[in-house]
């Protein structure tokens, strides 16, 4: 029964052209970053190599790369997918209360717990397609427009150069983590959804709480990094960029297979993974004994 | 004859507001049953306890012999329901909400069986338009093939003529007397028009402030509204209503 459910709300959210929104979205900014790239490239990565430029020179056109791009893009617009996600998300529950439809669901031999995990699982499924069609734009796109060569990440006064022979399986396990940091925030929206009747607030609370943590986080004062920070999840969404980041050797030469710090990343993920079912097993216990008035 | 549905000490409050206080009828098989109250009597809280999208506060519901609480999807398997306006997907046809509907219920969709139930609705010829096109009426019998995709032994129907003009209360009167009468469905239909429900009812129950008030066949309530001398109004509608009122305003 449950995939009977998961078929149908499926079929509800890929027949809504709202979903279509996000697809275009994520399509039109990561070409948009491309044309910059392919424009004004050696100016963009000017800005992070400000410091290094009088020490070595910088061999632009092997940085310029489809790898370099596509990390370039995540950074750039990972951060804001959770409001696209939000869209979809936050609309499960209290939209159908809104629209009056989840009456006529409620009314059926489907129980609660059933019904909210399927939207739950329609919602953890857009996320990954979204992030599938932003891999094929921003990888496969990147690669066909800008070619490939080794990636070489910019920490803070660090460079990391990880060879091409190493890198698919570190995209592959970014876009896994993405995944698992935006399901989490659909499991958010899910939980807000419960208590409203209306898809607006949802999806505006969704937003509001990764801002506010995003601040919070990037405030860097004591009284915060002790506190909320190692346990905000806005602080393990963006785990995904450790897996760009390698160890090295004492002379300073890469390791292949390496990253510089994966505990951090096993935590990363199993505070994402605790979060996400916690907000889940708020949200049934809520809807289970919700009294349907809409 | 069996009641199909039967309802005891039925109360539900929402903090210190009583909407339906110690309920209590039962529903014979194969009647169509009439559920009466102005406007906030507690007819739509009753009608959502009886489909567990609200929870009583007190009280036992048992439908078909069982009860409700326990036996939730046995029940709901075996019944059909339109709750107040219905709200469809205006992004999907009227064949696709039957498929969906169908499944919701446990039931592998085929394919003529829901062009059937469109076609007794109705909307035959206008099963592939999306919902979004439809006129309320429209809407209001596409809900009622929802509600029956299932083939439902019971029928609930809250004020299914909401929003209907003429045409489509007459439409909808006559597909309630062909559901019961040539199907054997036992239907409750909610009204706040007494009139209304002396062209399909058999019985009814009269709800006020969320207390019953009257539970009578329809033949019942006719010759004790013609006893109290209310016949002076000039047509025999106005005078069940002024009936119906002298019972709710009391």
């Amino acid at each position: 029964m449950f995939f009977d459910v998961l078929r149908i709300e499926l079929f509800k959210v890929f027949r809504r052209p709202r979903t279509f929104i996000a697809f275009g979205a994520i399509a039109m900014i990561i070409l948009l970053i491309q044309f910059a790239l392919k424009v004004n490239g050696q100016e963009f990565i000017l800005f992070f190599t400000d410091s290094q430029t009088d020490t070595f020179e910088i061999p632009f056109d092997g940085i310029l790369n489809g790898y370099f791009v596509c990390v370039a893009v995540l950074h750039i617009i990972l951060v804001h997918v959770p409001l696209l996600v939000a869209l979809i998300a936050g609309d499960m529950i209290a939209g159908e209360a809104n629209g009056g439809t989840l009456r006529m669901l409620a009314t059926k031999p489907v129980t609660r717990s059933q019904l909210l995990l399927a939207k739950f699982a329609a919602s953890a499924l857009y996320v990954i397609l979204l992030l599938l069609w932003m891999a094929l734009f921003a990888l496969v796109g990147s690669l066909l427009l800008f070619g490939s060569n080794d990636l070489v990440v910019f920490k803070e006064t660090d460079l990391h150069v990880i060879s091409q022979a190493d890198l698919v399986w570190r995209f592959i396990a970014a876009f896994f983590f993405a995944a698992l940091a935006l399901i989490m925030i659909a499991a958010l929206s899910i939980l807000l959804s419960v208590f409203a009747d209306n898809s607006l607030g949802p999806i505006v609370a969704t937003v509001c709480i990764v801002i506010i943590f995003t601040i919070l986080q990037q405030l860097k004062v004591p009284v915060f990094q002790e506190t909320i920070n190692p346990w905000s999840f806005t602080t393990h969404m963006l785990g995904w960029k450790g897996f760009f980041y390698v160890e090295k050797t004492a002379e300073g030469v890469t390791i292949p297979g390496s990253v510089e710090n994966p505990l951090s990343l096993v935590k990363s993920g199993l505070i994402l993974i605790g979060y996400t079912t916690l907000f889940l097993l708020v949200a049934i216990g809520v809807y289970r004994r919700k009294d349907i008035l809409s | 004859m069996d009641s199909v549905l039967e309802v005891k000490g039925l109360t539900k409050r929402f903090a210190d507001f009583t909407a339906v206080d110690d309920l209590s009828f039962s529903v014979p098989a194969g009647s169509v049953y009439g559920f009466l109250g102005q406007n906030g009597a507690g007819k739509s809280t009753t009608i959502r306890m009886l489909l567990t999208l609200i929870e009583p506060t007190a009280g036992e519901i048992l439908i078909f012999g069982k009860p409700l609480a326990s036996n939730r999807k046995a029940v709901l398997s075996k019944l059909g329901a339109i709750v107040e306006k219905p709200d469809l997907y205006k992004y999907l046809n009227g064949l696709e909400h039957l498929r969906i509907f169908s499944r919701l219920s446990g039931i592998c969709p085929q394919e003529a069986k829901l062009k059937d139930l469109l076609s007794l609705v109705g909307l035959g010829q206008r099963l592939t338009s999306r919902v979004g096109t439809y006129s309320q009426g429209m809407r209001q019998r596409l809900a009622l093939a929802c509600a029956l995709v299932n083939d439902p032994d019971l029928l609930i129907l809250d004020e299914p003529t909401n929003g209907l003009d003429p045409q489509g209360i007459a439409d909808m009167r006559q597909l309630i007397l062909q559901l019961s009468k040539e199907q054997g469905k036992t239907i409750i239909v909610s009204s706040h028009l007494l009139s209304e429900m002396e062209m399909i009812a058999d019985q009814v129950l009269i709800i006020d402030k969320g207390k019953k008030i009257v539970e009578a066949s329809m033949e019942t309530l006719v010759q004790q509204a013609a006893s109290l001398e209310l016949q002076q109004q000039p047509q025999r509608r106005f005078f069940l209503e002024a009936y119906f009122l002298s019972l709710t305003t009391a």
